[in-house]
C-alpha cells in the first residue's frame, strides 16, 4: 500500500480564469498577478520587458515596424499593447513623408530617412478622403537641410538589426506561452518543501 | 565618435557588430527567467500554503542558460563541420 502524505497540498486552481486571461492580454505577466501569483507573474512580466525593451535597446526603434516588418510584427504583437504603442511612436514621430508623396498630396506614405535626410515638421497640402477636398496637415517630412530639423535615428542593419527584431518576437512568443498559462493553467501542482526535483 | 556621441537609448541601434554573438547570453537569460518562472511548480511552505521556490528558480535559470548557449555553441560547431568538411566530402570530384 503506498504511502498517505499526512499533510496534503491545498487545492490549487487550475481552471480556466478569464480575468487573468485578460490582464495577461493587457501587460506580461498581470495574467499571474490576478491570480495571486506575486513572484512568478513578476518573474515571467520581468522576462519578456526585458527581452522586448532589451531588442529595442540593440536594434533601435526600427526593431518594431508594423509597416515593413509585418511578419515579425505579428510575432512581436503578442507582447500586448506595448509593442503597439511602440509602433504607433514609431509610425508617426520616426517616419516621415517624402517629397515624392508630398507632390502627390499623401500624408500616409511615409517611410524611415535614409542616409542624409532629415525630420522635419511642417505643413502640406492632404486630399481628404471623405471630401476629396485639399486640407493642410502638419506632418514629419522628410528633408535634406539639416538647419532645425531633427536627428534621424541610426536604422539597425545586419546583425544588430536581426537580433533586435529577433529578441522582440521571442519577447512575443513567450508572451504568449505566459498568457495561456495565466488564463489556462497547466498541471503545474505544489510539492512538499525538500521533495527531490 | 559622432555617432557614439549622438547615441540614443532604444531608439538607435547599438554599434556592436564585432561582438554580436555576445547578445546570446542575456537572450537565454530571459528566456530562462521567463520558462522557469511559469514551469517551476510551488512548494507547500510550513504553513501549508504553497509558496515561490526562490532558490531552485535561480538555480535553474542559471542552468537552463548555459543549456541554451552550450546547445547554440553546439549547433553552431555542428554546422561548422558540416559545411567544412561533411558537405565538400559529399560533392563529387
Amino acid at each position: 500500500m503506498p504511502d498517505q502524505p499526512t499533510n496534503p497540498p491545498p487545492p490549487v486552481s487550475t481552471g480556466f480564469h478569464p480575468l487573468a486571461l485578460v490582464a495577461a492580454c493587457a501587460f506580461p505577466g498581470a495574467g499571474h498577478l490576478v491570480r495571486g501569483q506575486i513572484a512568478r507573474g513578476a518573474m515571467a512580466g520581468a522576462g519578456v520587458l526585458g527581452m522586448f525593451f532589451g531588442g529595442l535597446l540593440i536594434g533601435g526603434i526600427d526593431t518594431v515596424d508594423r509597416k515593413e516588418s509585418r511578419m515579425w510584427f505579428m510575432g512581436q504583437a503578442c507582447v500586448g499593447p506595448i509593442a503597439f504603442i511602440v509602433d504607433n511612436i514609431h509610425q508617426t514621430r520616426f517616419k516621415g513623408v517624402p517629397e515624392e508623396a508630398v507632390r502627390a498630396r499623401r500624408s500616409d506614405i511615409r517611410r524611415s530617412p535614409f542616409p542624409g535626410e532629415y525630420l522635419k515638421m511642417g505643413e502640406m497640402t492632404t486630399i481628404d478622403p471623405k471630401t476629396h477636398q485639399g486640407v493642410r496637415v502638419r506632418v514629419p517630412l522628410l528633408v535634406r537641410e539639416k538647419s532645425d530639423a531633427t536627428e534621424a535615428n541610426v536604422r539597425a542593419l545586419g546583425k544588430m538589426g536581426e537580433l533586435g527584431t529577433l529578441y522582440a518576437c521571442i519577447a512575443g512568443f513567450m508572451n504568449l506561452i505566459v498568457i495561456l498559462d495565466a488564463g489556462f493553467p497547466t498541471i503545474r501542482r505544489p510539492r512538499a518543501a525538500g521533495a527531490p526535483a | 565618435m559622432s555617432l557614439v556621441l549622438a547615441y540614443r537609448p532604444f531608439i538607435d541601434a547599438l554599434s556592436l557588430h564585432s561582438v554580436w554573438f555576445t547578445m546570446l547570453v542575456p537572450l537565454a537569460l530571459f528566456i530562462a527567467v521567463t520558462w522557469r518562472a511559469i514551469r517551476l511548480p510551488d512548494l507547500i511552505g510550513e504553513d501549508g500554503r504553497p509558496r515561490f521556490p526562490w532558490k531552485r528558480y535561480l538555480t535553474s535559470v542559471v542552468v537552463m542558460t548555459f543549456q541554451i548557449v552550450a546547445s547554440m555553441i553546439g549547433l553552431g560547431l555542428l554546422s561548422y563541420l558540416l559545411v567544412q568538411y561533411a558537405a565538400p566530402a559529399l560533392v563529387p570530384k
